[in-house]
C-alpha cells in the first residue's frame, strides 16, 4: 500500500520538478535538492490533495521536507478520513 | 542528424517564454528553432511605429529584477544586459483616488511611510503586511494554497479604502479583483511588479524580445516568422516534430508549446491523442480576462501629465468587485478603473482597462465608442487631453488575439483562482514524451516575471533530461 503511495507521490514530485523519478529518494531533501521553490511547494501540495482527495492542513504544511515526510503525511491523513489509497 | 528540417528542439511561439526557453536550450548547444505567426518577437511585448510615434503594444514596463529576482537571474545568465540597458522608474507605480494619492517609491520604506501617513490606525499592520509579502518563508506561502488575495488583505488590514488600494495594481496586473484571485497570485504581483516594479528597456519594450532573438540567433538558433502551425506530430506517444500550415514537416526531440493550451491540445495534438476526457476538463477552465487599449500620440508633454515612465492607476471608488462585474458587461466607464502611462520620451500615451471576450463583429460595431467613452473619462483626470492629441487609435481584446493568438485575447493566461490556478492539468511537463509546455498558460506564470520564470523552468526540464544541467 505504501510503496503504490510512495510511487505516486514520486510522480507527482517528478512531474512538478522535472527531476527523474529514480533522482528521488525517501531521505531526498526537496527544497535543497530538487529545487523546489514556493511556486513548485505549492504545485505539490495541490496536486497531492487532488491525487488523494485529502486537505493538507495549515499546520502540516512545514512538516513536508523530504519524500518521507510526505508519503508519512499522507498515509495519516488517509487513514483518518478512511479514503481508498487507490482512489 | 544534418537534415535542414530537423532540429533537437522545437518551440511554437516567441513570446518572453518561448525566447527564454530557446536561450537556454540553443546557449547549451541545443539546435532551437522558434516558429512565430507573427512577423516579429515578443508576444505581447511588442512595439510598433506609425505616424511618427511608437507605442509599447501592450506589455510596458517589467518587474522582479532586483538583485537576486528571479528575473534578473535570468537575463544576467543569458547575457541581455549585456546588449541592452535596463533602467528603472522612480516611482513605479502611482495610484490616484478621489481622496488620496499612493506612491510606490524603489525605496519600499518610502512606501511604507506614504502609506503609514494615509492610514495611521493601519501602521502596524502596513508594516507587517510589506514583511510578509517580501520575506515569508516557503511554508507561510504553501498555506495560502486554497485562499483568495480578499482573504489574506483582510488578514492584515480592515480598511476597505487600503484594502482596494493595494488591489488594483494586482488587479490591474492580474485580471482578477481581490475577491476572486489566488493569495500566492496577488502575492506574487505585488511583490515582483508592484514593489520591485518600473523596469524599462532601452528605447522600448520591444528591445527585450529582440535581444533574446538576437541571443538565439548567436548560439545558432533560427526562428522563422509568419510560420502558423498545424499539427504537433506524435508517434507512439513520442513527439516527432511539428507539421506547418502549407504542410512543411519539421522534425525534432523536443517540441516546447508557449501558445495557449486550448489551442495546443485541441488544434495541434487533437482528440485521437489526447482522448475526449481531457478535452472536457480542459473547456471547463476560464481563462484571465482580456484588455482594451488606447494608444495616444500627443503635440508635446503637458503639465497634467504624469511623469513620464510611471504607471498611473485610477480606483474612482473603492468596489474592485462591482468593477469587475462592469467589466465583464462592457461598461468599462462604470468600472472606472484603468492604469495610464506617458512612454518615456513623453510623446504617446497607452491607456489600459481589463475587457472581456467579446465576438469581432461585437468589437466591429462598438470599439469606435467604447475607445471615445474611455478617453472622455481620462480626460475628467487629465484636463484638456484631447486637445493634445495627434494621433488616436485603439486595440479590442479581438485585436489582441488577432497579433497574439491567446484563447479569447486572454491577456494572464488561466484566470488565477484557487481553483485553478495549481491544477496539474497546467503542468509544464506534459503526458506525451518529449511534449513541454511553457508560457503563462501554464502554472502561476504571467507578466514577464512568470513567463521568464516559466521559459527558464522549462528549458531546464529538458536540459536534465539530455543530462546537460
Amino acid at each position: 500500500m505504501t510503496g503504490n503511495l510512495e510511487q505516486e507521490i514520486i510522480s507527482i514530485i517528478s512531474d512538478v520538478s522535472g527531476f527523474d523519478p529514480e533522482e528521488i529518494k525517501p531521505d531526498t531533501n526537496l527544497q535543497n535538492k530538487l529545487e523546489i521553490d514556493s511556486i513548485k511547494a505549492i504545485e505539490i501540495t495541490v496536486a497531492i490533495e487532488k491525487k488523494f482527495k485529502i486537505s493538507v492542513r495549515d499546520e502540516d504544511v512545514p512538516k513536508i521536507v523530504t519524500l518521507r515526510d510526505a508519503v508519512e503525511l499522507v498515509n495519516n491523513l488517509l487513514n483518518q478520513t478512511g479514503s481508498d489509497v487507490n482512489g | 542528424m544534418a537534415n535542414r528540417n530537423t532540429y533537437d528542439a522545437i518551440i511554437i511561439g516567441a513570446g518572453i517564454s518561448g525566447l527564454v526557453c530557446g536561450c537556454y536550450l540553443a546557449k547549451a548547444g541545443m539546435k532551437v528553432l522558434i516558429l512565430e505567426q507573427h512577423y516579429k518577437p515578443g508576444g505581447y511585448c511588442t512595439s510598433f511605429k506609425t505616424k511618427g510615434f511608437q507605442f509599447d503594444a501592450a506589455a510596458h514596463s517589467f518587474g522582479n529584477y532586483r538583485e537576486g529576482g528571479h528575473v534578473r537571474k535570468v537575463l544576467t545568465e543569458l547575457g541581455v544586459d549585456k546588449i541592452i540597458k535596463i533602467k528603472r522608474f522612480d516611482p513605479s507605480d502611482i495610484l490616484i483616488t478621489p481622496d488620496f494619492k499612493i506612491t510606490f517609491w524603489n525605496n519600499t520604506e518610502d512606501t511604507i511611510s506614504d502609506l503609514i501617513n494615509i492610514f495611521p490606525e493601519e501602521k502596524n499592520n502596513i508594516v507587517k503586511y510589506f514583511d510578509f509579502v517580501t520575506s515569508a518563508n516557503q511554508s507561510e506561502f504553501v498555506k495560502l494554497k486554497d485562499k483568495t488575495f480578499s482573504s489574506l488583505l483582510h488578514s492584515f488590514f480592515k480598511d476597505e479604502k487600503l484594502i482596494n488600494s493595494i488591489a488594483l495594481p494586482v488587479f490591474g496586473n492580474g485580471g482578477l479583483p481581490p475577491s476572486l484571485m489566488h493569495a500566492f497570485s496577488g502575492v506574487k504581483i505585488f511583490s515582483e511588479d508592484i514593489i520591485d516594479g518600473g523596469y524599462y528597456p532601452d528605447d522600448c519594450i520591444q528591445s527585450l524580445p529582440n535581444a533574446l532573438s538576437y541571443i538565439i540567433k548567436q548560439n545558432n538558433g533560427s526562428i522563422f516568422y509568419r510560420k502558423l502551425v498545424k499539427k504537433i506530430l506524435v508517434e507512439n506517444n513520442n513527439v516527432k516534430g511539428v507539421i506547418l500550415n502549407n504542410n512543411e514537416i519539421l522534425y525534432s526531440k523536443y517540441v516546447v508549446s508557449s501558445c495557449d493550451m486550448t489551442q495546443t491540445f485541441k488544434i495541434f495534438l487533437g482528440e485521437k491523442i489526447i482522448g475526449k476526457q481531457f478535452l472536457i476538463n480542459l473547456r471547463n477552465f476560464i481563462p484571465s480576462i482580456s484588455t482594451f487599449i488606447l494608444y495616444l500620440g500627443i503635440d508635446k508633454p503637458f503639465k497634467e501629465l504624469p511623469q513620464p515612465g510611471v504607471n498611473m492607476w485610477n480606483l474612482p471608488h473603492y468596489d474592485l468587485d462591482e468593477s469587475y462585474k462592469q467589466i465583464q458587461k462592457c461598461n468599462f466607464n462604470k468600472a472606472g478603473i484603468y492604469l495610464l502611462r506617458v512612454s518615456p520620451n513623453g510623446n504617446t500615451i497607452s491607456a489600459l482597462a481589463s475587457a472581456p471576450f467579446r465576438t469581432k463583429s461585437f468589437w466591429k460595431l462598438y470599439k469606435k465608442k467604447i475607445a471615445e467613452d474611455f478617453l472622455n473619462n481620462i480626460e475628467k483626470l487629465i484636463p484638456n487631453l484631447k486637445k493634445h492629441i495627434l494621433y488616436f487609435n485603439a486595440a479590442s481584446p479581438s485585436t489582441l488575439y488577432r497579433y497574439t493568438l491567446n484563447y479569447k485575447g486572454s491577456a494572464f493566461g488561466w484566470a488565477k483562482t484557487p481553483s485553478q490556478t495549481f491544477d496539474p492539468i497546467f503542468s509544464r511537463t506534459t503526458f506525451i514524451n518529449g511534449l513541454y509546455l511553457t508560457g503563462h498558460w501554464t502554472s502561476i506564470a504571467f507578466g514577464i516575471p512568470g513567463t521568464c520564470y516559466s521559459g527558464y523552468d522549462t528549458a531546464k526540464r529538458i536540459l536534465r533530461k539530455e543530462n546537460i544541467l
